[in-house]
């Protein structure tokens, strides 16, 4: 073996792939020349040791964004298949109206072409053949009403049916994809990144009527998130939802809390807009405090002037 | 991946479980240990699955269609990605928890090393080395992925763990002749 043949072989050596004789090949060609005795020992040890890399694991919001992806996949198919039946219902109804319409016309011809020849017809028929000759054109003109106004009905009533059970669908997904929304907000707002948590505020914006978890997570967020941004961005996202009481309650009692100035200013704001009374107390603490920032005193008395006007 | 194929979409969480993590290292060891982007990344495959499906053959290697799959997701987020964003190369932090015995810290070291050493690679040689090494590819899986023979991969194998060992002797500053030679 030569020395360019070697590192051709390298590789498989170390994956373990080779031949015996190869192996062997190998073995013998390294024992005898001693440059490549050291390359292949030096790079054999550098391919064993990336063996101690360990794998890492993700982290478990990766596996409840991969259900909401595939739910929010098997919501599209199935919203996409209840069109398509409502659509081919509305156009079989229709065509049943059509058909029976036409039935409707072309039952009569098949037999006597004008009222007085089908009474004729039943006259000569009844003295042939009885009563029961008399009533089977009658029958016949019954069938056709029956089925021209079925066919109506069907036109009518069937696109009707399926426009509900549509409706019915597409309440239901409407329902689904207000739960999907507000898992994605409380993943997001779990995430390592602040970027993650900043969109999952901003998701939660999304939602009309945020359940309580999302909102007590929200709270959470406002009141432990170690980033001031995501905490500030909570502030705004919980006061779209303030005719709830326990967003109120949560900003009073964050006021009340260890909070940045940043924090406390857009707080104070958010309370006196609010006309939030129950935030008196904490306002005066901190207007009255002599340790707090001088801008959150200033904001806590101007904030205590507005509630009191 | 069949089922899958035939409209049981459900049969994609088994795909998930199966290789999510596989994948989600793959792309960790690619970007230099970016976690986020990585999660992201492992999500856009299984969509990407759902979206391409009809382009797996039935009796195909599945891996070897998921890394293409995987490859084409990496492709477009560095693309979108702005080129001012580097690898990170920094320290990992030490797992939680106790702390390892003597044996298990010079592992951790030398693992720490090699991690360092592979984001320093180039980023042709450092896929190449995670596919054959890492995820446990073959060859031949390897050469169909990046479009070449599977005897051009074994050479660049060989170039590559000795470009890797290089980078090793520099970062514990220990250079040798191998290296010092080659």
């Amino acid at each position: 073996m030569q020395c360019e043949q070697l590192k051709e072989r390298l590789a498989d050596y170390w994956a373990g792939t080779l031949s015996q004789a190869d192996r062997h090949a190998v073995e013998a060609h390294v024992a005898a020349c001693e440059p490549c005795r050291v390359e292949a020992a030096e790079l054999g040890e550098t391919w064993r040791a990336l063996g101690t890399i360990a794998d890492e694991d993700p982290s478990p919001a990766l596996e409840s964004r991969f259900h909401a992806m595939l739910d929010a996949w098997r919501d599209g198919e199935r919203a996409a298949a209840a069109n398509a039946i409502a659509a081919s219902a509305i156009n079989a109804g229709a065509n049943a109206g059509v058909i029976a319409a036409n039935l409707g016309d072309n039952v009569l011809p098949m037999k006597p072409v004008s009222r007085t020849a089908v009474v004729h017809e039943m006259q000569a028929r009844s003295s042939q053949t009885g009563r029961a000759g008399f009533w089977r054109p009658a029958l016949q003109l019954a069938a056709a009403v029956l089925i021209l106004a079925g066919g109506f009905m069907a036109g009518r009533g069937w696109p009707n049916a399926a426009h509900q059970e549509a409706r019915n669908e597409i309440s239901e997904l409407r329902g689904e994809l207000r739960g999907m929304r507000e898992m994605v907000a409380m993943t997001l707002l779990q995430q390592d990144s602040a970027i993650g948590r900043l969109q999952g505020v901003s998701w939660s914006h999304k939602l009309e009527r945020p359940s309580d978890q999302v909102l007590a997570t929200l709270l959470e967020t406002l009141q432990h998130d170690p980033n001031v941004n995501v905490r500030l961005a909570s502030i705004d996202a919980l006061r779209a939802f303030a005719a709830q009481d326990q967003v109120r309650t949560g900003l009073v009692e964050a006021l009340g809390g260890k909070q940045s100035p940043m924090t406390q200013i857009a707080l104070i704001d958010a309370l006196t807009d609010l006309r939030e009374r129950r935030s008196v107390g904490a306002l005066r603490t901190l207007a009255d405090d002599q340790k707090q920032n001088e801008a959150v005193r200033q904001r806590a008395r101007r904030g205590l002037q507005q509630l009191s006007s | 991946m069949t089922a899958v194929q035939a409209g049981d979409v459900s049969r994609l969480g088994d795909l998930f479980e199966r290789h999510h993590r596989a994948l989600f290292n793959f792309f960790l060891r690619l970007s230099g240990g970016d976690r986020q982007m990585s999660e992201d990344m492992v999500q856009d495959v299984f969509l990407r699955m759902l979206k391409y499906r009809a382009t797996y053959r039935p009796g195909s290697q599945f891996r070897t269609w998921m890394y293409h799959l995987a490859r084409n997701v990496r492709i477009d987020k560095v693309r979108a990605r702005p080129p001012e964003v580097e690898l990170d190369t920094t320290t990992h932090d030490p797992p939680s928890g106790d702390p390892p015995p003597g044996d298990a810290v010079d592992r951790d070291q030398q693992s720490e090393i090699l991690r360092r050493a592979l984001a320093r690679l180039p980023e042709d040689k450092r896929e190449l080395l995670i596919l054959s090494r890492f995820q446990g590819l073959k060859y031949e899986q390897v050469g169909e992925l990046l479009g070449c023979e599977v005897g051009a991969v074994k050479v660049r194998v060989h170039r590559a763990v000795k470009t890797l060992r290089g980078i090793v002797m520099d970062l514990t500053g220990e250079r040798t002749s191998c290296s010092a030679n080659s």
